[in-house]
């Protein structure tokens, strides 16, 4: 019989990470649970021993993942809490402790010439972990391809690219935020709804052809980065189509000139917006066709 | 099965219209594929292999110092103009060469050139070459063949084949001795005495990747860095906190020393003294070294 102590310590392939059950190729992922525990003075008191909770428990799961195809989480950026009802509740599993109401919150792509796709993701949750550590063995999963940004095609409207005839795109990041709070009824620790905030995606692009072009109310500009698999067919899409708002341009020495474009959209619900000569802006929102001027 | 012997393995450097068989002694090429490990968690074990760079090579080569060729004027041989070429440039976007050798070649940027020059010996050189490729241009293409050029023999000015060679006997480096005196009359108290000196200089490129594509749309150059080594018999003591620029001119010289034809320069332009240093061993004299740098 081994006299030797017991440690429970375990390597990153003990854990798997699994969203609404199905299994995530992430190269890192944390898991973040917090309370809203605060003092309890009484009128009289400057210390006290008794903590009350003033909100309810929750947490984050973040992590960063392979893209191998079509991406699983972006279905979760569109069509969240437009409409009543029409929410997808997430649940998620790492290495065992569990949650089933966790929200989209952030979700982030990078691209980089000649580098595998990347995504980064936040769900947050709002309930108490469940279940146990249980630490697995299990070899790799069988081949995967993982998509590269050699095989990406990017295409763009707009006058901001017009504007010294833009033909490189020599990298950038495509972004998704969503403000999500939990709304509890009375006895509630764990939300009976949530309510979706503001929703927003940006994309900034590194380009060449350094111009200073960018009207007063912006301009209309749309990005649009097919990636393709190694058989050349297109598998994924991430299009942005707002207005041009932010243009940097950047040097250091034994550096290149860079210059960026940042282009945002209000929602990511299909909207199109357009400007005319720095005009009203016209915003149609595809699926109720309201016009606001 | 391509078997080539080295003696039809020579190293060909074009640039534009201008062309030279340098008298290599050796030369190596490497070409490159990044394959990094992705791991996941809860596997235990990689994923596989993937890209995350575009394939990069590049060649090294040694090469007898030639000087008797000349490209738009300037004589010597093709990678001495080159890196002068590259020095004083102006220019950001770097202009590349076709280096082949064996029947393998690429379009290279020069990384490296440096020479060596000491009493009574041949000067040897060194050059390399990176490959980045160009928008769908493979970094290196070719197969394992016999070049079809030889280099030839002769010390005729401007032929394309440069074979004079340059060599210590005739090439005193006296633009590179060191003078000291304590700074009253008579003058100067102490004269060096060369006896030889290493010459480099690194460039510094930078290859643009855009998406969905693997090689570089540009490629451009930024910095240069340039170094003389010189060995002689003074110690300068007196070296300053700041001290001065000079600029330096290098003549190498072949065994005719009759030919006016027979000399390769090199320039340093705005360089200072930026170490000294002495060492002594048996049956030698005390020898001094200093490190003159300049940056481009």
């Amino acid at each position: 019989m081994s006299n030797l102590p017991t440690f429970k310590f375990y390597s990153a392939s003990n854990a798997k990470l699994k969203v609404n059950g199905e299994e995530i190729l992430a190269s890192n992922a944390s898991l973040s649970l917090r309370t809203s525990i605060e003092p309890t003075y009484l009128i009289t008191q400057r210390n006290t021993n008794d903590y009350m909770a003033s909100d309810g428990v929750g947490g984050d799961l973040s992590f960063d993942y392979y893209l191998t195809g079509e991406d699983y989480f972006k279905s979760f950026i569109t069509g969240q809490g437009e409409r009543a009802g029409e929410v997808t509740v997430i649940s998620g599993n790492f290495g065992g402790l569990n949650f089933d109401s966790g929200y989209l919150t952030s979700y982030s792509v990078n691209f980089g010439p000649n580098s595998p796709a990347i995504a980064s993701a936040k769900v947050s949750f709002f309930d108490e972990l469940r279940g146990e550590f249980e630490p697995t063995e299990q070899p790799p999963v069988a081949s995967v391809q993982v998509l590269n940004l050699r095989n990406a095609l990017v295409s763009n409207e707009g006058e901001v690219f017009v504007s010294g005839g833009v033909d490189n795109f020599v990298g950038g990041a495509y972004n998704y935020t969503a403000e999500v709070k939990p709304v509890y009824l009375m006895d509630e620790t764990k939300p009976s709804a949530v309510s979706f905030g503001p929703k927003s995606v940006n994309v900034n692009f590194e380009i060449d052809s350094p111009s200073g072009y960018l009207p007063f109310s912006g301009t209309r500009a749309k990005i649009s980065l097919d990636l393709k698999n190694s058989a050349g067919a297109i598998v994924e899409n991430f299009t942005c189509s707002g207005v041009a708002n932010q243009r940097n341009l950047a040097s250091a020495v034994g550096d290149y000139i860079k210059q960026t474009v940042n282009i945002m959209q209000g929602t990511p619900a299909g909207i199109e917006v357009t400007n005319q000569a720095g005009g009203i802006l016209t915003v149609v929102e595809n699926m109720r066709g309201v016009e606001f001027t | 099965m391509a078997t080539v012997f080295y003696d039809k393995a020579s190293v060909s450097v074009e640039w534009g219209s201008v062309g030279e068989t340098l008298l290599a002694s050796d030369f190596t090429i490497n070409y490159s594929t990044s394959a990094q490990p992705l791991y996941a968690v809860g596997n235990k074990g990689s994923l596989g292999q993937f890209p995350s760079s575009a394939r990069v090579g590049d060649i090294s080569f040694n090469f007898i110092t030639s000087l008797t060729g000349a490209h738009y004027g300037q004589k010597g041989n093709i990678i001495n103009f080159l890196a002068s070429g590259i020095k004083h440039s102006v220019g950001s976007t770097a202009s590349g060469v076709t280096i082949s050798g064996a029947g393998v070649k690429g379009f290279g940027f020069l990384n490296s050139y440096s020479l060596n020059v000491a009493s009574n010996s041949i000067s040897s050189s060194s050059a390399s070459f990176t490959f980045f490729g160009h928008d769908n241009e493979l970094p290196i293409s070719g197969r394992l063949a016999d070049s079809t050029v030889t280099v030839g023999l002769g010390t005729t000015a401007g032929g394309s084949l440069a074979t004079g060679i340059a060599h210590g006997r005739y090439t005193p480096l006296t633009t590179l001795r060191t003078t000291i005196g304590a700074g009253y009359d008579p003058g100067p108290t102490d004269i060096g005495t060369v006896f030889g000196a290493d010459y480099s200089v690194s460039f510094n490129h930078n290859p643009i990747y855009k998406l969905g594509q693997e090689f570089p749309v540009t490629s451009l150059y930024t910095t240069a860095q340039e170094s003389i080594n010189v060995t002689e018999d003074i110690f300068q003591s007196g070296l300053a906190f700041n001290e001065s620029s000079n600029d330096y001119t290098i003549d190498l010289h072949g065994l005719d020393d009759a030919s006016t034809d027979d000399k390769m320069q090199l320039k340093m332009i705005s360089g200072k003294q930026v170490s000294t240093s002495m060492s002594a061993g048996l049956d030698d004299i005390v020898r001094s070294q200093k490190t003159l740098t300049a940056s481009y």
